[in-house]
């Protein structure tokens, strides 16, 4: 079985499946020359004009694409041209260049026992080539000998990607197709012993450290924090919900310790001299770090070794066939390197792929000129699956000095693109540098940079400034960047000025200020950097987050090269074989393909299953399959499945299974962890996996609660018009209490009242007796004209009583102790002097009027006008007090 | 008044406050809380004697229905009384008003205008109509002739109210609020497939969800997941927090969704997946809505629609839309091997693993746990436990001005809800909160 795939180079695993035959004489001899000769002055040759010229497609491309590279033509013809076999730089100032295609196309041929039979170059298998390996082996390389078989690995590619429009691969069977080697599964209940008595997840885990810690928020509440795995009233489905969060086979990694320090998140402070009360499993001196002052150190220690302690009790076990319907197990080393496709590279004059995983070099493989390392500076750590990680202040990746092949490449073309695979670490950052051809201070040739949402394309030209500004941007409203991983390219060429492509698409064009422009003022002596500016640190222009692959063209890319690059993917991958041979019902040969790869350094990402059989003469077959999970190690990924609903039957050799991908965690990591698939249902086998059951959420106690509460905006706005019998439309009070709506309360919670709500209900309370008094609405009502119209110093029980009456109701033990009027409105209480004096409501009101009408007969007169001021105070305190307030 | 006089008056504001004091109580002071409580009001003297007469010789409520009452101080004296406030307008103009108004907003205010969200819920407890439908049915009420049968011309406007219903805008509703017209006495039962009223397909009416006033707070911008998160919040009362659950199938999440944000895939994994698992599932239901508008002319959105086009090509241009792509289109590129939404399919990975505490199908009806559009959705979370508890546990609130806080308050939510779930009835539900909630003895 063929699959037409085209590839990018996995050295490692290469090396490890190879067998080779031949040895490739070196001019020069031996495997030496490490700092390389190679001189490169730019391509001069055209293929078009070579005579004889390429007779075919294939070498036509192999011209283009191998031949006529700078390293081809300055190194390897030294030697390869006629002097030492192969000869495959034939055709360089003499000679023909069909027959330089042909003398790579063969075996090796003598020497070396180890690589017989291999091909000197592979096109359906590039990273086979012999040549690759003659480079890695340090064969009069140009650079570091990584560096050297890359770029000679490129060329393959892209000679095999031209000439076929896709590489083969071949499928063949993975070495080791084992059962699952199991690991440690979780016990079966929350109290299940799992070695020494007491050594249970519930004594262990739940009750030392758990509960006491965790379960402030991870129980359910009235305001959980998921997962609730810390509920003191539920044991058993703590339980069931923690699982996912410990990692049996490493302690250290599970979600539970790890949370702690790497998020500082709600770390507790030690009881030291009570530690072996709180934890008396817990052994510090297991721990060199302990106690040496950071809290959430020390908590993941505890953590760490609770879980330890529970795991050490567990039994290793295979993966038990009778109960899970498993395929046989394979791992990423027994993989076969996939790739997503060829990039168009023919312009590209640096390329940063991250490969190395190690130093503090990331290398440009290029083969362009000669090669732009960058030194990495600062928190710049390697990404599993080919990357860098800007972490922190002061990191960058830096370029040296002296090497000015950007500037004079460009210069060339006055034209340039910036292409990127690059996840943002968020969307926050400003003004933030991801590839910068920079001279510090500002000053630049040209920027890929991050502002927000949006994508800057900085460069300098006769239209800009000396920074590269003003930038174009994608647009603000699509918010195109996002901090997950995309492929962005800015191009620039003197008749569309700068544009940017973002997944392929182009999201930012019309750069009118560009446009028109030349290049003239560059500055040849800036550096390439990646994540930051030159020169001393500058964290304002600091840029975090992952950098997968870093390309500079001096072309402007179109579109289709765009999409082509994007298409073509960025990091390793592989395709993993889940043998299922040995199932019932299914054909031998039979297999899941997965295409695998490390998705960043925490997770591996599974996408398009398919079914295959090796056996080529197998094309229809009838293989029901269901509920398909994903095993790592020892147990199911506990995230991340994305195959469990389903439910088909597979038809085709080589049918798709799903269109959906999925991320499971990492564990060990691509060199140790070992993957399974485990079903439900295939061929005529199944199995049935037992749901665990989750009894009703209990919630704790709260505090206990006031009985009463406040009366809220529109309930006091209401109680007010029912009390006078004034609709709550008349006159001026809609604009009233539009004005103080939001500052009367909104909540009833008793506590949540501030001055402000009464102040907001006597202003609303002034406007309704205000309609009583002055306006008249509803007072005849309530009171007689002869006391609207007395004396201010006359009795004010005419008008005390009937409004005390509509507020307080009758017969009721909750209602305001009014007291009673002597004879003549008086009330015996009325000017208090004393502490002990008793108040009643009444006692309060005339002590009211009695002060207002201590203006007579300065300011006011004892007269009409002056008892409706009264009657409105009496009232306006009367509805704003706690009687009409309080609920 | 008088500076003076005004700083006078507002000190014995306070002096006022704290005066109420408990001895002695008697059933005037009960009633008098439930129809505070209920009304939101005080009493006057003539409705504690309508009170009286409720508890002690029952009460036909305005739909009808007779609530026997009995024995001074007992439980069915205490809910006949209740049922008289009931009865009081205010408690839809007020209580229920402001019970229901957050709900309709995502900043959960109570201050939100009135609008066809709350007029609905409010027309529905009026009416007695089963309260499952506030999730599932083609229904509205308008501010008109008060009717509760759809076919008595119902959105003829009520006497000194000019606005009409639009479903471009809320002026018909606040313009209701405004003059504080009777909401008891003018709302007006119709439907939302109405040309007069949103005028969308009949299948297309989910309940409240699918009102102009839910449209605008929720499926406004962004992903529509904003109508799930806030119909999880305001009717099973537990925000997503609560219901995250890593260990769900992972195959419906949508593309959208980073799976390395920041380049950290152990926030997915630990985070992101425990809400997209179960809630990318069902949105779908909800793939073919979109509150429209013009965010240039009309950036807070006062003019958009509801809008219902069974397609994913790209928003409607302007006035209305701006043209982008279809909200369950954006950002596609994120993660090209999660979920392309194809249709307005749902599926409920929830019935299962810890979230099957949530009582799915409580009522044994057969309820599937996928299907396609917001009403069968809506049917699905309507007909569990936790929507018939969340229910009484606000009304509980409301009435008893507390969640609940012990073991007795939670017995009194369960009882609530097995009754609440006999009839959904939420005037009911007041009721029995009302009785729980009478003032202690002292």
């Amino acid at each position: 079985m063929f699959y037409k795939k085209l590839t990018i180079a996995n050295m490692k695993t290469a090396l490890l499946c190879m067998a080779m035959a031949l040895t490739l004489t070196a001019c020069g001899g031996g495997e030496s020359n490490s700092n390389g000769t190679g001189t490169v002055t730019g391509g001069v040759f055209g293929c078009g004009s070579l005579e004889p010229a390429p007779g075919n497609t294939l070498t036509n491309d192999f011209c283009n694409e191998f031949w006529i590279k700078d390293n081809m033509q300055n190194v390897c013809a030294n030697c390869h041209k006629e002097t030492n076999p192969p000869f495959f730089m034939a055709g360089k100032d003499s000679g023909d260049i069909n027959l330089a295609a042909q003398a790579l196309l063969q075996p090796a041929s003598s020497g070396d026992v180890d690589f017989a039979g291999q091909l000197i170059v592979d096109l359906a298998n590039p990273s086979q080539s012999y040549i690759v390996k003659k480079m890695q082996n340090n064969h009069n390389c140009w650079a570091s000998p990584t560096v050297c078989a890359d770029i000679v690995l490129g060329y393959i590619e892209n000679w095999a990607g031209d000439s076929a429009g896709g590489r083969t691969i071949q499928l063949t069977a993975p070495l080791n197709a084992n059962p699952p080697g199991g690991g440690k599964q979780f016990p079966a209940t929350a109290t299940t012993p799992t070695g020494q008595p007491g050594y249970t997840f519930e004594e262990l885990i739940y009750n030392p450290i758990l509960i006491p810690y965790c379960s402030g928020c991870h129980k359910p509440n009235s305001n959980p924090q998921g997962p609730l795995f810390a509920d003191p009233a539920n044991l058993a489905s703590s339980y069931e919900v923690a699982k996912s969060r410990i990692d049996l086979d490493d302690p250290g990694s599970s979600r539970l310790a790890v949370k702690l320090p790497t998020e500082n998140h709600n770390c507790w402070e030690v009881d030291m001299p009570n530690i072996s009360v709180d934890f008396p499993t817990f052994n510090p001196a297991n721990y060199p770090g302990f106690a040496s002052g950071d809290d959430c150190a020390d908590n993941a220690a505890i953590i760490e070794d609770a879980i330890t302690k529970f795991a050490e009790g567990i039994p290793t076990n295979a993966v038990d066939p009778n109960v899970f319907l498993i395929s046989r197990a394979t791992s990423i080393p027994d993989g076969i390197v996939a790739s997503g496709g060829s990039r168009y590279e023919a312009q590209q004059i640096a390329l940063y792929e991250f490969k190395t995983g190690q130093g503090t070099v990331a290398y440009d493989t290029s083969g362009a000129g000669q090669a732009l390392d960058l030194q990495l500076q600062g928190p710049v750590n390697w990404v599993g699956g080919w990357g860098i990680s800007i972490d922190g202040s002061g990191a960058m990746a830096r370029s040296g000095a002296s090497n000015s092949k950007l500037y004079s490449m460009i210069q060339t073309t006055g034209q340039y693109s910036i292409e990127a695979w690059v996840a943002p670490n968020n969307v926050t950052q400003e003004m933030a540098r991801i590839v910068n051809y920079t001279g510090g201070g500002g000053n630049k040739n040209f920027a890929l940079s991050q502002t927000l949402y949006n994508y800057d394309s900085q460069v300098r030209n006769t239209n800009t400034g000396l920074d590269g500004e003003a930038a174009l941007s994608t647009p603000d409203a699509e918010e195109v960047l996002q901090a997950t991983l995309q492929h962005v390219v800015t191009t620039y060429d003197t008749v569309n000025g700068r544009q940017i492509y973002v997944n392929g698409e182009l999201k930012a064009s019309g750069d009118i200020l560009a446009q028109g422009g030349s290049l003239s003022n560059w500055n040849d002596s800036y550096t390439l950097v990646l994540g930051n500016e030159s020169g001393a640190v500058n964290d304002n222009n600091l840029w975090k987050g992952v950098l997968k692959l870093v390309s500079i063209h001096n072309s402007a890319l179109s579109q289709a090269q765009i999409q082509q690059n994007y298409n073509a993917g960025v990091g390793e991958k592989f395709f993993l074989l889940f043998d299922i041979s040995h199932i019932a019902g299914v054909p031998t040969q039979s297999y899941i393909m997965f295409t695998v790869s490390q998705f960043d350094n925490y997770s591996y990402l599974f996408t398009d299953p398919k079914y295959v059989s090796l056996n080529s003469s197998i094309v229809n077959v009838n293989i029901p399959i269901k509920g398909m999970r994903i095993g790592i190690n020892s147990n199911p990924a506990a995230a991340g499945q994305a195959y469990l609903n389903m439910d088909m039957t597979i038809s085709t050799n080589g049918q798709s299974l799903s269109p959906i991908g999925t991320t499971v965690a990492l564990q060990g990591g691509p060199d140790t962890d070992e993957f399974y698939l485990i079903f439900e249902a295939l061929g005529t086998e199944s199995r049935t996996y037992a749901q665990p059951t989750y009894p009703p959420r209990t919630v704790s106690n709260l505090p206990a609660a006031s009985d009463i509460g406040l009366k809220t905006f529109d309930e006091i706005n209401t109680t007010f018009s029912a009390m006078l019998g004034i609709s709550t439309q008349t006159g001026n009070i809609p604009a009233v209490y539009n004005l103080v709506k939001q500052q009367l309360p909104s909540s009833e919670d008793v506590k949540t009242f501030v001055t402000a709500h009464n102040i907001g209900a006597t202003q609303l309370a002034m406007e309704y007796c205000n309609q009583l008094v002055t306006q008249e609405v509803a007072s005849p009502n309530i009171f007689s004209s002869a006391v609207l119209n007395q004396n201010a110093t006359a009795d004010p029980s005419g008008y005390i009583d009937p409004i005390l009456a509509l507020a307080n109701g009758s017969g009721m033990d909750t209602q305001m102790d009014v007291g009673t009027f002597a004879t003549g409105g008086t009330v015996p209480d009325a000017n208090p002097t004393g502490p002990d004096t008793t108040f009643t409501t009444k006692s309060e009101l005339v002590y009211l009027v009695n002060k207002l009408n201590s203006c007579i007969p300065g300011t006011c007169s004892d007269d009409a006008t002056q008892t409706r001021e009264l009657i409105k105070a009496v009232c306006t305190a009367t509805l704003s007090s706690a009687n009409s307030i309080i609920q | 008044m008088r500076y003076k006089s005004i700083i006078r008056v507002l000190l014995f504001s306070y002096i006022l406050l704290g005066v109420t004091s408990v001895n002695a109580l008697t059933d005037r002071d009960q009633f008098k809380r439930i129809h505070d409580r209920i009304a939101g009001i005080h009493p006057d003297e003539a409705t504690l004697v309508a009170m009286e007469n409720a508890c002690t010789s029952g009460y036909d409520d305005d739909n009808g229905i007779n609530h026997p009452g009995g024995a001074a101080g007992s439980a069915a004296c205490y809910e006949a009384a209740a049922y008289v406030a009931i009865d009081n307008p205010r408690f839809y103009s007020v209580t229920l008003k402001n019970m229901i108004a957050p709900w309709t907003n995502e900043a959960q205010s109570k201050f939100e205008p009135l609008n066809d969200y709350t007029a609905t819920v409010i027309g529905i407890v009026r009416d007695n109509v089963d309260f499952r439908s506030i999730l599932t049915d083609n229904i509205l009420y308008t501010v008109g002739n008060g009717s509760s049968n759809i076919n008595a011309n119902p959105t003829a406007l009520p006497s000194g109210l000019s606005a009409a219903y639009s479903p471009s805008n809320n002026n018909h509703y606040q313009e209701a609020e405004d003059e504080d017209f009777d909401l008891k006495a003018t709302l007006s039962r119709t439907v939302q497939s109405s040309p007069s009223t949103l005028n969308i397909p009949v299948a297309a009416a989910a309940g409240v969800m699918t009102t102009r006033a839910g449209a605008k707070a929720f499926f406004i911008d962004g992903t529509n997941r904003a109508m799930f998160r806030f119909t999880m919040l305001n009717h099973l009362c537990n925000d997503l927090e609560f219901y995250k659950d890593v260990t769900r199938p992972a195959d419906r999440i949508k593309r959208d969704v980073s799976r390395s944000p920041g380049g950290d895939s152990r926030i997915y994994l630990n985070n992101c997946i425990g809400c997209h698992a179960g809630m990318d599932g069902m949105i779908g239901a909800f793939a073919y809505y979109n509150y429209e508008y013009d965010p240039n002319a009309d950036p807070n959105a006062v003019n958009g629609r509801l809008v219902y086009k069974q397609d994913f090509t790209n928003e409607s241009s302007a006035p209305l839309g701006d043209g982008s792509t279809h909200k369950y289109k954006i950002n596609m590129q994120n993660f090209e091997w999660g979920y392309d939404t194809v249709d307005d399919s749902w599926v409920n990975y929830w019935r299962e693993g810890p979230n099957e505490t949530i009582g799915w199908d409580t009522n044994s009806q057969g309820l599937p746990t996928t299907g396609n559009g917001a009403a069968s959705l809506g049917a699905e979370l309507a007909n569990t436990n936790d929507f018939a508890s969340c229910q009484v546990k606000k009304v509980f609130k409301t009435v008893c001005l507390r969640s609940p806080v012990d073991a007795a308050d939670r017995t009194q939510i369960d009882t609530m809800t097995t009754n609440f779930k006999s009839g959904y009835n939420l005037k009911q539900a007041f009721s029995e909160a009302a009785t729980y909630c009478v003032i202690p003895t002292p």
